[in-house]
């Protein structure tokens, strides 16, 4: 009834070519249709840590945009009898141009004990946090940041979870 | 209205082809660990401390002294009175660290009189005759030692000296010439 109605109206063709070139540009604007995807995401460790009793900070700097290993910071005296490594995301760009953008929380605190140790420093120690596509490529983002390990904590595995937020856009 | 019309659509044309920006965000869970393990400190005794062969002069108060602050020593000095003294040599023990670490020692001499005592009191026993007693202050060991803190290094051995004072009281028994033995508790601990 509706097509009918319109077919039948005194219409002329220019408005109505621009209102459904209007329609055809909609989906184009919508957020993920051309984005590119997670591909994987592979785990962070500061490895095995002989700590010393007044506590330590253990770095992974992996700002180079390489993979990285942890070591003791500054003149810490805590040893690293099993060495670990950065974690790793990968991401599979949907076409050159598209810029990509890691977020951070500001710090994440161990699963099962909130209030001893923590990680911060994501921001200065994992790959550069703003990249550019150059194709429709895979790339890997190494992921650092700084293990705070407070004294009088129980000597044990930790863990924590990271949430990180990957940003694409594509002017 | 028509010119309106066309003018409109053709704003909302150009910021479809000019302004328009695909984004999106993508959620990812990164899991982290580490694993923490104690250091250990491992002491072992190497050598012990022995004030060696006494010969006293009778009816003097003596000191022996064995000077191990700056490392092992070999022989001991007569501080007061007169004796004639061989054989004598500082104790050691060896220190392993998991990390560089300060370790500070405390030191007492096990005391049948007085216990765990660090004072004045603290004495060796005659081994034949177990009323006879020499003094050997804790506080002479310490001052006579390795100076605490001292600094170890990981997984290296690390040697602490330990020397003393021994005081003979004035010998008016032969009850007193046998061989006396007593023992020192050196504590080590990260600083």
């Amino acid at each position: 009834m509706f097509f009918h109605h319109l077919l039948h109206r005194k219409i002329r063709g220019i408005p109505w070519l621009f209102i459904a070139m209007m329609i055809q540009c909609v989906p184009g604007a919508l957020p993920t249709a051309q984005a590119g995807s997670l591909v994987s995401v592979s785990p962070m460790n500061f490895g095995r840590i002989i700590l010393d009793p007044l506590g330590d900070t253990i770095e992974i700097d992996a700002s180079s945009g390489k993979e990285a290993v942890s070591r003791v910071r500054g003149n810490g005296r805590s040893v690293i009898v099993e060495e670990g490594h950065s974690g790793m995301i990968t991401y599979k760009c949907q076409a050159p141009g598209e810029r990509i953008t890691l977020l951070f929380p500001s710090r994440v605190e161990a699963k099962d004990h909130p209030s001893s140790h923590y990680i911060n420093g994501f921001y200065t120690h994992s790959a550069p946090t703003h990249v550019v596509c150059q194709d429709e490529e895979t790339i890997d983002l190494h992921i650092g940041g700084l293990l705070h390990l407070k004294k009088g904590q129980p000597y044990k595995k930790y863990g924590f979870e990271l949430s990180v937020t990957i940003q694409s856009d594509n002017p | 209205m028509k010119k309106i019309f066309v003018l409109c659509s053709a704003i909302l044309l150009a910021g479809c082809f000019s302004a328009s920006s695909l984004w999106a965000d993508n959620p990812a869970k990164m899991q982290i660990s580490a694993t923490l393990e104690k250091s250990t400190l491992e002491v072992s005794v190497d050598e012990d401390l022995n004030f060696g062969t006494i010969i006293p002069q009778p009816n003097s108060k003596i000191r022996i002294k064995i000077d191990a602050t700056g490392g092992a020593a070999t022989d001991a000095t007569v501080e007061t009175g007169n004796a004639a003294v061989t054989n004598a040599q500082s104790g050691k023990l060896i220190v392993n660290s998991g990390i560089d670490a300060e370790v500070t020692l405390t030191y007492a001499v096990d005391d049948d009189k007085n216990p765990g005592s660090t004072g004045d009191a603290d004495q060796l026993e005659g081994e034949t005759t177990n009323t006879r007693h020499l003094a050997m202050k804790a506080t002479d060991v310490k001052n006579n030692s390795t100076p605490s803190p001292v600094t170890v290094k990981a997984g290296e051995d690390t040697e602490i000296h330990i020397g003393g004072v021994l005081a003979i009281p004035k010998i008016d028994n032969d009850e007193f010439y046998q061989t006396y033995s007593g023992k020192v508790t050196i504590t080590v601990a990260y600083k």
